[in-house]
Order: C-alpha cells, then sequence, then structure tokens
C-alpha cells in the first residue's frame, strides 16, 4: 500500500565540500529519465547543466519575525523556487523533478524547513527524499572533524559513496560500518555503480512508505549512538557507549508500541518534545496506529521542530500495524522518548 | 513511610519543585507554527497523574491507587507535589508497596522529564 501525493519531488543532495556532488549530479542528469528535472544549486560551477532548468540560490537566511532561531528559512530558495514558477509556462515539457544542490557546508535542516513549512513551497513540492555524498576516501576523516558532515549523513535517507574506486576496501568498510552506526535506516548506494534508479523515480510514482521508514533497519541496530573503532588487531567491536572517540552525538532508534495508541497524546507529546529538544530532533519519522482512526494508519514527519501536517494511509502497507517512529537525534536518549510516550499514549481524545 | 522512601520522595519533590516551573519559550509568529509556544513541565501535571492513575488501575496496585486519588483527586488542578510531599513525610502511614510502586514510577517519569528539560540533567536520584 502506499501514499499517493500530486506535488512535484524534491530532492536535496547534500555532501561535504570535495565528496562529488556535483561530479555526481552532472552524471545522473545526463540520464534521459531525468531531463525534466530543475537544479536549484547554491553556486554556478563547471558543470554542464545547459540543457536544465537551473535556477540559484545565494545562502541568504531569512530569520522570521521574533526571531526563532529554528525557523531560519532560507528566503533565497523561496525564491528559486519563485523564479522556477514563473519560467515553467514556457517549458516544453512538464518539471517531473526538483534536484536542490547544496553547498558542502549547509546545514541540511533549514532546507527541509522551506521545503516543509513555507507554504507557497510546500503547496507544490514536497519532499521526496535528502541523499548525501560522502567520500570513500577522505569520509571518515570528515566525519571525525566536521560535525556538519555528521549531521548531514544523520539526515539523510540515502547516502552515496563516492570515489570508491579510489578508496581501498578497508576505508570503504570502516566507512560503511561508521554509516551504519550514525543512520542504520539510509539506503547505501555506491556512485557510479548503483547510479540513478534512487533519483530516477518518475513523477506521480507512489510512495511506498516502508522504503522511507526503514524501521527495520533501526529495529535492527538498537540504540545505535556509537562507531566501530579498529583495536589493531584484525577485527571491529561494537561500542554503543563510546560516543567520545569521533564526537558523534548521533542516536538512532525506533519506538513502538504494538497497541493503538492515542493521536491526541501522541500529537501533545511530539509538541512537547519539539518545544523541549526541537534543534536536536534532527529526523522524526514514522507510521502510527492510533485509536481514534482504526485501520488508517498516520505518517508522520519532522526535523527539529518543525513538522509536516500529518497524511493518513488509506490502509497499512503489510501486515505489520505497530506503530514505529524513528528518531534521530543529537543526544537525545532513546529511553527519554519511551518513558515520556508512555505518559500521553493513552491520552482520552 | 520508611526513612529510604521519604527521602527518594524529598528529592523528586525538590526536583519536581526545581523544574515545574521553569518556561522555555520558542520564538513568536514562525511560519512553523510553532511560534509563541511557551512551556512548562507544569503543563503536563494532569497528563502525568493521569497516567500514574490508569497505570495503578491497569495493573491492579490498588495501594498506589488510593495514595493517588487521596491526594491527587482526579480531576482537581496539581498533585504532583501533593502526593510527594507526603510521601516525603516520615510519619506518613501509606502502604509501604504502594508508596514503593508509586515512587518508582514517579523517579522514572519526573527525571525523564526533567533530562528532556534540562537537556544534560540527570535524575534525582544516584
Amino acid at each position: 500500500m502506499t501514499e499517493t501525493d500530486d506535488r512535484i519531488p524534491v530532492t536535496v543532495l547534500t555532501g561535504f565540500l570535495g565528496s562529488g556532488k556535483t561530479t555526481l549530479l552532472n552524471r545522473l542528469l545526463a540520464r534521459p529519465a531525468l531531463r525534466d528535472t530543475a537544479v536549484i544549486i547554491n553556486e554556478f560551477g563547471e558543470v554542464g547543466l545547459d540543457h536544465h532548468l537551473l535556477e540559484q540560490s545565494a545562502e541568504d537566511m531569512v530569520l522570521l519575525a521574533n526571531g526563532c532561531i529554528c525557523c531560519t528559512i532560507r528566503g533565497d530558495l523561496v525564491e528559486a523556487f519563485d523564479r522556477l514558477e514563473r519560467r515553467l509556462p514556457g517549458q516544453a515539457a512538464p518539471l517531473r523533478r526538483v534536484v536542490i544542490e547544496t553547498t558542502g557546508l549547509a546545514d541540511p535542516a533549514p532546507i527541509l524547513h522551506t521545503l516543509m513549512s513555507e507554504p507557497v513551497v510546500a503547496r507544490r513540492y514536497r519532499l521526496d527524499h535528502v541523499a548525501a555524498t560522502v567520500d570513500a576516501c577522505n569520509g571518515i576523516d570528515t566525519l571525525d572533524r566536521q560535525e556538519e558532515a555528521v549531521k548531514q549523513a544523520a539526515v539523510a535517507d540515502l547516502l552515496v559513496l563516492t570515489k570508491t574506486d579510489l578508496a581501498s576496501a578497508a576505508q570503504s568498510e570502516a566507512l560503511l560500518h561508521r554509516l551504519r552506526a550514525i543512520n542504520p535506516g539510509a539506503e547505501l548506494v555506491r556512485a557510479g555503480k548503483d547510479d540513478g534508479d534512487w533519483l530516477a523515480a518518475p513523477d506521480g510514482r507512489p510512495r511506498d512508505v516502508r522504503r522511507w521508514l526503514r524501521a527495520e533497519a533501526h529495529e535492527a541496530h538498537g540504540d545505535a549512538h556509537g562507531h566501530l573503532a579498529h583495536h589493531g588487531h584484525g577485527h571491529e567491536h561494537h561500542h554503543h557507549h563510546d560516543r567520545t572517540r569521533h564526537g558523534d552525538r548521533i542516536r538512532s532508534y525506533v519506538v513502538t508500541r504494538d497497541e493503538p495508541v492515542s493521536w491526541a497524546g501522541v500529537q501533545r507529546w511530539l509538541a512537547m518534545l519539539a518545544t523541549l529538544r526541537g534543534p536536536d530532533l534532527l529526523r522524526v519519522k514514522g507510521i502510527l496506529n492510533v485509536v481514534e482512526h482504526p485501520g488508517t494508519p498516520v505518517v508522520i514527519h519532522g526535523v527539529q521542530h518543525v513538522f509536516h501536517p500529518h497524511s493518513f494511509l488509506p490502509a497499512w502497507p503489510d501486515d505489520d500495524h505497530r506503530t514505529r517512529i524513528v528518531f534521530i537525534t543529537r543526544d537525545v536518549e532513546r529511553d527519554l522518548v519511551d518513558d515520556t510516550l508512555r505518559i500521553f499514549e493513552r491520552r482520552q481524545p | 513511610m520508611p526513612p529510604d522512601a521519604a527521602a527518594r520522595a524529598a528529592a523528586l519533590l525538590r526536583l519536581w519543585n526545581d523544574v515545574a516551573l521553569q518556561h522555555v519559550s520558542m520564538g513568536g509568529a514562525c511560519a512553523c507554527g510553532m511560534g509563541g509556544v511557551t512551556l512548562r513541565l507544569q503543563d503536563f501535571e494532569r497528563d502525568i497523574l493521569d497516567y500514574l492513575r490508569d497505570e495503578a488501575g491497569r495493573l491492579g496496585e490498588a495501594e498506589a491507587h488510593a495514595l493517588l486519588e487521596r491526594h491527587a483527586p482526579a480531576g482537581q488542578e496539581g498533585g504532583v507535589a501533593a502526593v510527594l510531599a507526603a510521601l516525603a513525610d516520615p510519619g506518613n502511614d501509606a502502604a509501604a508497596a504502594g508508596a514503593a510502586w508509586l515512587l518508582g514510577r514517579l523517579d522514572r517519569t519526573l527525571s525523564s522529564f526533567a533530562r528532556l528539560h534540562g537537556g544534560a540533567r540527570s535524575g534525582a536520584l544516584p
């Protein structure tokens, strides 16, 4: 079972400096399946994107009235979408996808906030997924040194390993383990080898909620907030309680409930979490079995304290009717989330 | 109350008094719709007590349920401080098993709220 959505899908392509975003994008856009893609980039580079609709954004942040620091809406991005809209009538083919290529240093959260909460944008476009490129040669070092790179990997639905031909097997393997520890739910693909399929989903294709949620990956991984460390004796050990070596403060886990929960209670709980720890909720996504709407799963999706309007699925995608909420957080432990949900999950409507 | 239970209740009462009235504010008029929200843990006192009553009833913890009804009757405002103050009184003749059950739930619940509220703040008890 799937969720339908007629809005134009948007892919946010992020990744640290030099990780190969532009090279990947250039290669992908040469594919016929992506010919009706518009690209919004921070800076025009040396890549040949002439046959695509191009818009430029310039990293200007608009702090909205009364100054909620979490609500920095990317004004440049809103303007880029606006310019795109004005150019569309002159185009021969309908727009089927937008790719936003961020700068390497960008925090993806304001871009996602803009897509989710700016009414003019959200009415016509939907966030399809967040892809992050990671350089197989230098990825470990970058993750060690740059917190933004860890955050980019943490919020991604898709991690694209680049330059794998230049990396040793040990480098690639270590990076894979590290990325799995940061974000076990993200799909991992190799640039070149697995190019294209993930971006080439045709406009209008129903969205597979199971693939989007990937709760089973988080369940299998447990409360992952550690890393895999080499000890110099030929194998690796999980260190789920050692967060100091690399400084990763990212935790990912899934909170499940076997019995239907109170939707009124969950909404109150989410509002509380978002208020108290919004900046630390890097990504929250879930499918809920709620008392108030039996047989109609509720889909939720949030980035920091901003939540998409929830949506209802017409039916469950499979036989698993449990409530499953995936959390990717910075220093918000699973027990806090689990314990506080207990307070609200039986709330009377 | 046994001295250790009374001391535990007193520590939890201090924790509650410490964090319950602190405000967490978000900016006003933001496009995300969360603007202008000001929140205190005390705003969730009713939720906490409803949860404890529900749990006590569901799990057959009659003594704990009676304690809650006595010090935090359903439908009345407040109550967490009253329950903890009663349990912190060494002269209180509350049933030990019920008090222990209630203190365990309150410890976990309030500590979780406090840690969420204060980021790295730890629970009341070592």
